[in-house]
């Protein structure tokens, strides 16, 4: 019988969470170096509609650009959008949780009333909406999403605001003299952070899968190639008609893992016992 | 007790909670005197008022709560302050130690950064000097190794190292006043001894401490003065070892009485509850030397030789 080294670090950490960071890893690495692994140059055009072969591993495009090169590089905006939506939709629900949980009263009344409405609107409609009334592009895309996916987030920091800011040691710190704002900053952030990590990765997963939906509703920026937009274009240029799964399949898993992965990523901090709750 | 400078002095203070349209009056005209250097404490009986006090005086009670009287500190009106001053005076001027120690510290920090925090808010001293402070304010409060022991966090400490941990936070901001609220609430004889030294160590350098307690054993072994509440009034008040020694008020005989030491006879009865109080002396329905009066007509706090009393009797 042979034994296997498995590092202390790995065993620690479990091994779905490391294989998450792994994918995640390479996919963020598409994102920021896409010369780097791509076969060619996004502008380079071949003959349309060529199926897989040795020279295009995923074919070519009704336009001829070659697939993968097309997908290595929407990677790059599609995590974009889900990151930049996922910091400000924690921005927003952090500041709203913690303001109405610190400051309770009228404020608290007020912001959870905020809340609530928010979260009765149903999200697609409307989003598909205000992306259809203003002029499609990748920030009013990210604008979009990040201001309708903070609720469950603020509602999370308000309640563990709450929690924290009866106790002593917020009282000891209000008696030694430290301002409202040094207490949030220095005793209840660092408190609530690991709330606040699963929450954020749960918000980038959903924002690329309603990028994607968006995207897909021919929604989105029309000169930002993502991975929903590569599935619209399959679609609406001939893609489906012709069976060309090389073409609207790649993006589809790529979005499906990516999610995973980072849902994954976020579902580890969520647990205190990681080796446990992976088994 | 009636210094010409006092450091806190504290007139008339009333504190009346409102809950739910009802007026429950916690404390009423509690007066108190403190001068430099000493240790005053606030004994009584649990729920007569003596931590709605500690708290008046860092102004830390809830909306709730009308608070009249006034709280005099370094001749300036505690209740007159904005909220920045009221800052820079808590901690830095007026430090309170609360009664559970392993719930007043941070548990993410380690101690030389809750030690440091209020340091530097509070600018005692310069920063490159931070460091030797920190280790020096440790080594006074008890611990031998502060090197190594600033590195802890609290789940690291057992209650009682926490608690010398507070006393090390308190004691690195060198407040003039010092408040320690039951310090020794549901601890062992060793674990107090440890407290009182502590303690002591705060009055060696010229501190000023008010002790909130119901250990009479421990006000007994560090107060100068001692003030006795009932049911949110002061019943008595003067020098410890005087009082302690030949208690005038029926409610401090009755005190002292029930110590084990002297034979555990506990008053008979309880506080009547702050809602709904006697006419009379708040004490009269559990003194044995009640008389007509005394249920018909509140007494007043008189002077009789050097102390303090509220008692129909003298």
């Amino acid at each position: 019988m042979t034994v296997v080294y498995v590092p202390s670090w790995l065993k620690k950490m479990g091994y779905t969470p490391t294989f998450c960071i792994i994918i995640l890893g390479i996919f963020v690495y598409a994102a920021i170096f896409p010369k780097t692994i791509s076969p060619y140059s996004p502008e380079i055009r071949f003959s349309p509609y060529g199926e897989p072969d040795e020279n295009h591993m995923l074919g070519t495009d009704d336009m001829g650009y070659d697939i993968l090169t097309l997908l290595i590089y929407a990677t790059r905006i599609s995590l974009i959008i889900g990151v930049f939506a996922g910091i400000l939709s924690l921005c927003i629900g952090t500041s709203i949780g913690i303001a109405s949980g610190f400051h309770q009263g009228w404020i608290d009344d007020l912001m959870m009333g905020v809340t609530d409405i928010t979260l009765i609107i149903p999200k697609i409609p409307v989003i598909i909406l205000i992306a259809a009334y203003l002029h499609p592009s990748i920030w009013i895309l990210i604008i979009v999403l990040g201001l309708f996916s903070w609720e469950t987030t603020a509602r999370v920091v308000r309640a563990k605001t709450m929690q924290i800011r009866n106790s002593g040691f917020v009282l000891s710190s209000r008696c030694l003299g430290f301002s409202s704002f040094s207490i949030i900053i220095h005793d209840i952030i660092p408190v609530i952070y690991p709330v606040l990590l699963p929450k954020f990765m749960l918000t980038i997963a959903g924002a690329m899968i309603s990028e994607a939906s968006l995207s897909f509703l021919g929604l989105s920026d029309p000169m930002m190639e993502s991975w929903g937009k590569m599935i619209a274009d399959a679609f609406s240029h001939g893609g489906f008609i012709r069976e060309m799964w090389w073409w609207f399949l790649p993006p589809a898993i790529c979005i499906c893992v990516t999610v995973l992965a980072i849902t994954r990523i976020g579902m580890m901090y969520e647990s205190n016992e990681p080796g446990m709750a992976f088994k | 007790m009636n210094s010409p400078d006092p450091l806190l002095d504290i007139s008339n203070l009333s504190i009346t909670f409102l809950s739910d349209g009802i007026k429950i009056p916690a404390v009423s005209g509690f007066s108190c005197r403190i001068t430099q250097g000493t240790c005053t404490a606030i004994i009584g009986e649990s729920g007569c008022g003596k931590s709605v006090v500690a708290h008046a005086i860092l102004r830390l009670l809830p909306k709730n709560s009308l608070v009249e009287g006034e709280i005099i500190f370094k001749n300036l009106n505690i209740y007159r302050l904005n909220e920045r001053t009221l800052q820079s005076i808590r901690g830095n001027e007026i430090g309170i130690m609360f009664q559970s120690p392993d719930r007043a510290l941070n548990p993410i920090y380690r101690l030389y950064h809750q030690i440091l925090g209020p340091l530097d808010i509070h600018k005692v001293v310069p920063v490159q000097e931070s460091e030797a402070h920190i280790y020096k304010a440790l080594r006074k409060a008890g611990f031998s190794d502060p090197e190594h022991s600033s590195r802890l966090y609290p789940c690291h400490c057992s209650g009682g190292m926490n608690q010398r941990a507070v006393t090390a936070i308190i004691l690195s901001l060198e407040p003039d006043l010092v408040i320690a609220d039951e310090p020794t609430k549901g601890l062992d004889r060793s674990r107090i001894l440890d407290i009182q030294a502590s303690l002591k160590e705060i009055l060696h350098e010229n501190r000023t401490l008010l002790l909130i307690t119901h250990d009479i054993r421990l006000a007994h072994a560090i107060a100068h003065q001692i003030v006795v509440m009932y049911a949110g009034e002061i019943v008595e008040a003067g020098p410890v070892n005087a009082i302690l020694s030949s208690p005038s008020h029926p409610y401090t005989r009755g005190l002292i009485q029930s110590l084990p030491e002297n034979g555990f006879n506990p008053i008979p009865g309880c506080a009547p509850p702050l809602t709904s109080l006697p006419e009379g002396c708040r004490f009269a329905d559990r003194c044995y030397q009640a008389t007509k009066m005394c249920h018909k007509r509140p007494a007043n706090l008189t002077h009789v030789n050097g102390r303090m009393i509220r008692c129909h009797r003298y």
